[in-house]
């Protein structure tokens, strides 16, 4: 699979970057040549039988032990260690556009 | 005595000159001067470091990479969206490090988000490599290997999501262990791929970097993906030796293309490990030719989620601008170009009608890639590899380049993506630059791999 200049544009405003024109080009030029070699993946449908990745879990105990209910401690830190915090929440800057009332 | 006696601050011992010590001054005039690798991007000052506890690490400096959270030093993560940002918190290693008497000596230069395997990718300038400055040390943790390298510190801290830990322990000729993941907790971690990231260890010997493993390891209750399991004495297993152990000889990392010099030293490493005890046999590993593909595809999946936080909103120092999606464009302009490469290539996997293509196959490859393993270790103790095609490549060779940047990692990858621990230790020098040999274990194998590494490491130690 290729990528054109319009699909890598698409695909930078999904990631909200904005990219410049000559950014744009050679980002075309690099995803195509990784894409290139990210397709051999495909190869392996045809040759060798892809196993379930479910499986890896089997193996890394962290991942997929039982679970086991306690306290939750992570329910207590924010407001432990949070620059500002209020009501249950973080408190940043307002955004632009946006008045600390809430109102746009 | 000891520093919890007062007979010593934490400060003096950081501040004395002489024995091959290296103060902070030290440091600082070093990093500063002509000489400077740009190993670090920040040095403690003396009133950084108290308090800590008594332990095996009491006094000793060991060097942080910039993406583990110190709430007492920057932590940049190499880029410029984090310059100036103080986390509020510590990682749990840092914690354990100073619990067991370890000095935070500063924060080492990275690849931006752990993103490449030069440190060319840092917004701060890259790392030279302390054997040949005009080389890049590896990557990502390439200060940390750096580091250890010039003598500026003993042990560091680094971070391994496909090789950024054990690649530049190679190019600089020193010791790097990646655990098993759920090994050591990664809270405090600045996430690149959650299911790859590890925290790893970096030491001048086999002994140092398997002392400071069995200090950070261990359950963390604000790590969910971090085990309960105990931790051994890994210091031991450094010195134990290794008669009977099977040592398997994956034939799919050694190919042809391998340069002749290479080979003779993986294979005089061979003839060590046998004549420390060791038999080494053959074995197959199929599903390796496909490693790096499904890297790039998983980790970029990962990132492109991971990193969305820095938004100038949650994360990100903000640029201002009219208008909210502008606003996270700007702020997000401050990515470099590999960061931005990889958002990028992960936005597009994961988008849709792709994301089986992509992500799908990549999952179940990956599974595949564990399953070789487990089928290898039902023969073997543990295997023995490359860390590198190559030994330290000039500055700037590939930074154009990313795929030739990319399989780079060739022989590390396959560790991330099955979980298992891997090892790098010197084996040698190939025209004057250091050589890595990896030893790659079984799930919770740790002490087998720093036991080959440490049988090994004695064998040239004896020619010396």
């Amino acid at each position: 699979m290729s990528v054109s200049a319009r699909d890598v544009q698409r695909i930078g405003e999904l990631a909200r970057l904005h990219l410049e024109d000559d950014e744009l080009k050679r980002l075309t030029s690099d995803l195509n040549a990784i894409l290139r070699h990210v397709d051999s993946l495909r190869d392996l449908g045809s040759t060798k039988q892809p196993e379930d990745s479910s499986q890896i879990g089997s193996k890394l105990e962290s991942v997929s032990r039982e679970h086991v209910e306690g306290p939750d401690k992570l329910r207590e830190m924010p407001a432990d260690f949070a620059p500002e915090w209020k009501e249950g929440f973080f408190l940043v800057p307002a955004p632009p556009g946006v008045h600390p009332s809430g109102d746009q | 005595m000891s520093l919890q006696d007062k007979v010593l601050s934490s400060s003096e011992v950081l501040n004395f000159r002489g024995s091959g010590f290296r103060s902070l001054d030290d440091i600082k005039e070093l990093e500063g001067g002509r000489e400077g690798l740009n190993a670090f991007l920040a040095v403690a000052e003396p009133e950084d470091l108290e308090p800590c506890g008594q332990g095996p690490l009491e006094g000793v400096m060991v060097a942080l990479k910039d993406n583990i959270c110190t709430n007492r030093l920057p932590t940049t993560c190499g880029s410029r969206i984090l310059e100036g940002y103080r986390s509020p918190y510590e990682a749990t290693v840092v914690q354990r490090l100073r619990q067991a008497g370890a000095l935070i000596a500063g924060k080492t230069n990275l690849d931006e988000f752990g993103m490449g395997s030069s440190t060319e990718n840092s917004a701060f300038g890259p790392t030279l490599n302390p054997v040949d400055r005009s080389l890049v040390p590896g990557g990502s943790s390439g200060g940390s290997a750096a580091a250890v390298a010039a003598g500026y510190v003993r042990m560091a801290l680094g971070s391994d999501t496909g090789g950024s830990v054990r690649q530049p322990a190679a190019f600089c000729g020193v010791v790097g262990i990646k655990p098993t993941y759920g090994r050591i907790s990664r809270y405090g971690l600045i996430a690149f791929a959650s299911s790859l990231d590890q925290i790893g260890t970096i030491g001048a010997t086999v002994l140092e970097a398997s002392l400071l493993l069995e200090v950070v390891s261990g359950h963390d209750t604000r790590d969910s993906t971090s085990a309960e399991k105990p931790v051994p004495r890994y210091r031991d297993a450094a010195v134990q030796g290794i008669e009977g152990m099977v040592v398997g000889i994956p034939t799919e990392y050694f190919p042809e293309q391998l340069d002749p010099p290479v080979r003779a030293l993986l294979d005089e490493a061979c003839e060590r490990l046998v004549a420390a005890g060791a038999e080494v046999r053959p074995v197959s590993l199929p599903h390796t030719e496909f490693a790096i593909p499904c890297y790039y595809v998983l980790a970029t999946a990962e990132a492109s989620s991971n990193l969305a936080r820095y938004d100038g909103v949650r994360f990100g120092a903000r640029l201002p601008a009219e208008g909210l999606d502008r606003m996270y464009e700007l702020t997000r302009g401050n990515f470099g170009a590999e960061v931005k490469r990889r958002i990028m290539l992960g936005t597009y996997v994961l988008s849709s009608g792709y994301y089986d293509a992509y992500y799908g196959t990549a999952q179940r490859t990956r599974a595949s890639i564990a399953h070789d393993f487990t089928a290898a270790f039902n023969e073997v103790d543990v295997l023995f590899t490359p860390t590198s095609p190559t030994p330290a490549f000039p500055l700037g060779e590939r930074v154009l380049d990313p795929v030739a940047m990319y399989l780079s990692d060739v022989f590390t990858v396959t560790a991330n993506l099955a979980g298992i621990p891997g090892l790098s230790v010197p084996i040698g020098t190939v025209g004057g630059l250091p050589l890595g040999g990896q030893l790659l274990g079984p799930w919770w194998g740790e002490s087998h791999i720093i036991a080959a590494a440490g049988a090994l490491e004695a064998s040239y130690r004896e020619d010396t």
